[in-house]
C-alpha cells in the first residue's frame, strides 16, 4: 500500500492508543472498509514486534556471554576501541564528510585528510604511553556541539575517571558535527581526528567507556 | 555502584552494567531455579528472561525504583514467576509457594514465541538500514522516546524535519520486506 506520510502517522497514533476518540471512531471505520489498510496496520505491528525483539535479543547475547565467561571480571575502566575507530573510519571517507564545528581548543583540522591518515597510525603505539609519565594527563574532555548550540565540555578526570596504566593518555576530545543529515561524533587525541559513526554515543562506546562516562555522554547529547 | 547507577547504564545498554547486575543480583535466581526442578539450562534461560525483561523496563521508563524496593527482590520476584509460569506450562509441579506474596505478583510478560520467519525478515531489514534509521526506529518503537525528544537528539530544531526523516526511514525498512 502507498501511504503517505499523513496516513503512516495516524497508524502509529492508532497503534500507540493516542488516537483521541473522535479520530478512533473515523480510523476504525476505515479499518472495515479498507482490506489494504487492515494488511497495513497488520505490517506495521509485525515491524513495531520486530524491532523489539531485536533489543531485546541483543541484551540476551549479552547474557549469555557473560554465562558463559563468567569468570572475567569487570573492570572498572574499558580501554577505546580504535580498531573498531578505524574501521568506522573508512566508512565515514567513504560517506563524505562535512564541516567539523570545533569549540574550545581552537585545533583547526581539515577533515578528510587527516582520517585518511588516521587509518595508518597507531594511536598507542606499544606501550610507549604507559612509560612516558609526561604524557599522561589524566583527563579527558569531552565537549558536545551539535547543530552550532555548544554544549558546555565536561571533563572526566582527576577524580572522576581514572585511566588505568596500559590506557594513559595525553587527552580525547569527542566532538560532533552536523554534515548533511547526520550527526556524527569525533574522538580527538592527540590533535588526530577519529569519527565514530553511530549516530549516538549510546551504540559505539557503550562497550569501552566506562559507565560513568558514557551516562554523562548520553545525557550531555539529549 | 548503586542501584540507580546500574539501571541508568543498563538503560544505555552498558555493558558493563548488565554483568554487574547479572554477578550481582542473578545467583539467588540461579539456585531458586535449580533448587526447584530446574538444571542448569534452565538457570541460563530464567537468567536471561529476568535481564530482558528488566532492560525492556527501564528502556521504556515503565520501570523504576521507589524508596522501598530493591532491585534484587524485584529481580528475584521477577525470575520465580517467570520460572512458576514455565514450570505451570510444561504440567509440572513445584514446591515453589506460588501464593507466596512478594508485591509483584502480576508481571506480565510478552510472548515472544512467535519469533517465526517473518518477525525474523524485520530483524534482518532493520540491520540493512542505515545507522541513524534505526536508531529513530528504535527510539521510537522501543524506547518509546517522543518525536520531540528525538528532534532534540538528533540535533534537528524542528520536530517536523525528524518526523519526515523517521516516515522515510520506515518506508525504506518497508521496501526492504517487500522486495
Amino acid at each position: 500500500m502507498n501511504m503517505d506520510q499523513n496516513l503512516y502517522e495516524q497508524i502509529d497514533k492508532y497503534l500507540d492508543k493516542d488516537l483521541v476518540p473522535k479520530e478512533l471512531k473515523s480510523f476504525e471505520e476505515k479499518l472495515k472498509q479498507s482490506l489494504e489498510l487492515r494488511e497495513e496496520v497488520e505490517l506495521q505491528k509485525r515491524i513495531r514486534k520486530g524491532i523489539r525483539i531485536k533489543n531485546k535479543e541483543s541484551i540476551r547475547e549479552l547474557v549469555k556471554k557473560n554465562q558463559k565467561n563468567p569468570k572475567k571480571g569487570t573492570a572498572k575502566i574499558k580501554k577505546i576501541n580504535f580498531k573498531t575507530l578505524a574501521m568506522a573510519a573508512s566508512i565515514v571517507l567513504a560517506i563524505g564528510l562535512g564541516v567539523f564545528l570545533f569549540t574550545n581548543n581552537s585545533q583547526a583540522i581539515s577533515t578528510s585528510k587527516t582520517i585518511v591518515q588516521m587509518e595508518q597510525i597507531d594511536p598507542f603505539p606499544g606501550q610507549a604511553y604507559a612509560k612516558s609519565e609526561e604524557n599522561f594527563q589524566r583527563n579527558i574532555e569531552v565537549t558536545m556541539t551539535i547543530d552550532n548550540n555548544i554544549k558546555p565540555s565536561y571533563t572526566f578526570g582527576e577524580d572522576g575517571l581514572n585511566i588505568s596504566a596500559r590506557e594513559k593518555m595525553s587527552s580525547i576530545r569527542i566532538y560532533t558535527y552536523k554534515d548533511m543529515d547526520e550527526i556524527k561524533i569525533i574522538l580527538v587525541h592527540n590533535k588526530k581526528v577519529y569519527p565514530i559513526t553511530p549516530t549516538s554515543v549510546k551504540l559505539e562506546l557503550k562497550e569501552n567507556l566506562d559507565l560513568e562516562l558514557s551516562n554523562k555522554l548520553l545525557r550531555s547529547i539529549k | 555502584m548503586t542501584d540507580y547507577e546500574l539501571l541508568e547504564g543498563m538503560k544505555c545498554g552498558n555493558s558493563e552494567a548488565i554483568k554487574t547486575i547479572q554477578l550481582k543480583y542473578c545467583p539467588q535466581i540461579r539456585s531458586m531455579v535449580k533448587s526447584n526442578s530446574g538444571d542448569e539450562n534452565d538457570a541460563n534461560i530464567i537468567e536471561q528472561d529476568v535481564l530482558v525483561h528488566l532492560f525492556e523496563k527501564v528502556s521504556t521508563d515503565e520501570f523504576s525504583l521507589n524508596e522501598n524496593t530493591k532491585l534484587g527482590t524485584y529481580l528475584f520476584a521477577v525470575g520465580r514467576n517467570i520460572w512458576l509460569k514455565s514450570l505451570r506450562s510444561k504440567g509440572r509441579t513445584t514446591s515453589l509457594l506460588e501464593n507466596e506474596s512478594d508485591g509483584f505478583t502480576e508481571l506480565d510478560f510478552e510472548n515472544d514465541s512467535e519469533d517465526d520467519d517473518k518477525i525474523m525478515e524485520v530483524i534482518e531489514a532493520m540491520k540493512k538500514l542505515g545507522e541513524t534509521c534505526q536508531k529513530i526506529l528504535d527510539w521510537y518503537y522501543f524506547e518509546r522516546v517522543s518525536m520531540k525528544i528525538i528532534a532534540e537528539r538528533l540535533g534537528m530544531p524542528a520536530e517536523a524535519t525528524a518526523r519526515k526523516r523517521k516516515y522515510k526511514c520506515f518506508q525504506r525498512l518497508k521496501k526492504l520486506l517487500t522486495d
